[in-house]
């Protein structure tokens, strides 16, 4: 718990410091204005009491103060809230580590846009944890000689795609045996997959990875084409007309791609209108489907675009890896 | 034989006083002009790098020339990057404390970094921006009064340090 306990405010990081988790993964630290500190360990929901310890029992758990939300805020943005002005607008901030922080409050209204949240009443401290070996039994399905496949990861919300996607750039990247590595560039609109803090990659996402952070897919997408000639782009979360636009001109360049999109299963891609295009056009060769059956980054299914056939050697099973 | 070591000593005290306040005048005058230069870099990393105050700090450190400037940024990026405090107001206030200690600055040039570090790092990047462009304000003021002053009165210490030595050394003959 220390180094992210260095983040709290000072009543919250001495009960932080003293919390032990015995080899367990903690998973989400939330705080909300006069309410008990909720912990996330193992998918299992604690509170933090006033002990510093973890418990089920409410009437035992710490109430956490504004105060405590609006200095754990200041030293999580290092003193500098004006830095994440822009990630405060999308209602989130990264920290060092990779850690996603989301933060809730009283919206300022400008134009029709959100200028700033002010009040900060919650905040949801969200841990990452980089899974080594993760993609494994995935990049059996996407590696291709001494090439990939262009390949689609699908999966609902909270079920590993940007974990996967992670280790599958690293594993790219860094080639494994029978595979000599890749330039890889990565397209990381929202700082989740290589989590990056001050431009430095806080996840190993390769030797020969490249990362745009904080860059809009689209843009990121033509400019790392135009200055990093890479061999595969990777890029999370696609869905719009011009994520589509970005995707084939990554392609008609001899460029593979790995994207991730939210969706439960084939026929709810089809309701997402432009990816849909993108398979009818046969952009993607493989599309990954992974879910949290067996738990978080079960390997599904993998439908081969091309035969227009499921392929089942891994289906169902645990993705595995190593934090 | 002891007259004349007490002469010598008393004409070197006195010169060596009168060539000591324009050095003062002089330390004062280069870290005002080298902290200044130091707002403007955090003006420029706040505007266009928008880098965190603890990594402008850094930059600071290290791009300066003047150890006084260096040694403060210095402290307050350990201190800030150690997370030893949650309070960036009172890491800043210690290192005005020290300067004024040290007599770099004086009353008022501590009352006025005082009262920049109590809005640093607040609210948005405008707010930070005027705030800067405020005390780059009262830096310029400083640096005119002290480099008048400087030029003013920096031969005259010298030389009434002589004198006041030769003057004192004949009476005493």
């Amino acid at each position: 718990m220390e180094p992210i306990a260095n983040y709290f405010s000072s009543s919250l990081k001495e009960k932080m410091q003293r919390l032990s988790l015995d080899g367990k993964l903690l998973q989400e630290i939330r705080l909300r204005a006069y309410k008990p500190v909720i912990i996330y360990i193992d998918n299992e929901e604690f509170f933090l009491s006033v002990y510093g310890e973890i418990t089920k029992d409410i009437t035992s758990a710490m109430v956490t103060m504004p105060k405590d939300i609006a200095d754990t805020l200041e030293l999580m943005s290092e003193y500098s809230l004006y830095s994440y002005e822009e990630e405060i607008r999308n209602g989130y901030i990264t920290i060092k580590g990779g850690h996603r922080v989301g933060v809730v409050g009283k919206a300022v209204i400008e134009n029709n846009k959100i200028k700033t949240l002010k009040n900060i009443s919650g905040l949801n401290i969200r841990i990452s944890h980089q899974m080594v070996g993760c993609a494994d039994k995935i990049l059996m399905y996407i590696l291709n000689g001494c090439s990939i496949y262009n390949t689609l990861i699908v999966s609902p919300p909270k079920c590993g795609k940007t974990t996967i996607l992670r280790d599958v750039a690293r594993q790219i990247s860094d080639g494994r045996e029978r595979f000599k590595g890749l330039n890889v560039s990565i397209v990381d609109e929202r700082s989740e997959i290589a989590a990056c803090f001050n431009g430095m990659s806080q996840n190993d996402v390769g030797t020969r990875t490249d990362v745009l952070d904080g860059c809009p897919k689209v843009c990121g997408m033509r400019i790392l084409l135009r200055a990093m000639s890479p061999d595969v782009v990777i890029v999370d979360e696609i869905g719009g007309e011009e994520d589509a636009g970005a995707i084939r001109d990554i392609l008609n360049a001899g460029i593979k791609v790995v994207c991730s999109l939210h969706a439960a299963d084939l026929e709810d891609i089809k309701n997402k209108k432009y990816v849909a295009d993108l398979i009818n056009e046969k952009a993607f060769e493989k599309i990954v489907f992974l879910s949290n059956k067996r738990g978080i980054g079960t390997l599904d299914s993998v439908w081969d675009v091309k035969s227009g056939r499921w392929d089942t050697r891994g289906r169902i099973s645990e993705v595995g890896g190593r934090r | 034989m002891v007259k004349i070591i007490g002469m010598i000593l008393v004409f070197g005290g006195a010169t060596a006083i009168g060539f000591y306040l324009p050095g003062l005048l002089k330390k004062k005058l280069e870290f005002l002009v080298n902290f200044r230069q130091s707002v403007y870099l955090l003006r420029n990393e706040i505007n266009y790098s928008i880098n965190t105050l603890v990594v402008s700090f850094l930059n600071i450190f290290e791009r300066s020339n003047n150890q006084y400037v260096k040694n403060f940024f210095l402290e307050i990026y350990e201190q800030l990057e150690n997370k030893d405090s949650v309070n960036l107001r009172n890491v800043w206030e210690v290192g005005i404390d020290d300067l004024s200690n040290k007599e770099i600055i004086n009353e008022n040039e501590k009352k006025y970094l005082k009262s920049f570090g109590n809005s640093l790092g607040y609210l948005d990047k405008e707010m930070q921006l005027k705030n800067i462009d405020l005390l780059i304000e009262s830096l310029d003021e400083s640096i005119k009064r002290l480099k008048e002053n400087y030029e003013k009165h920096s031969k005259l210490y010298s030389r009434m340090g002589i004198l006041v030595g030769l003057m004192v050394v004949v009476v005493m003959f």
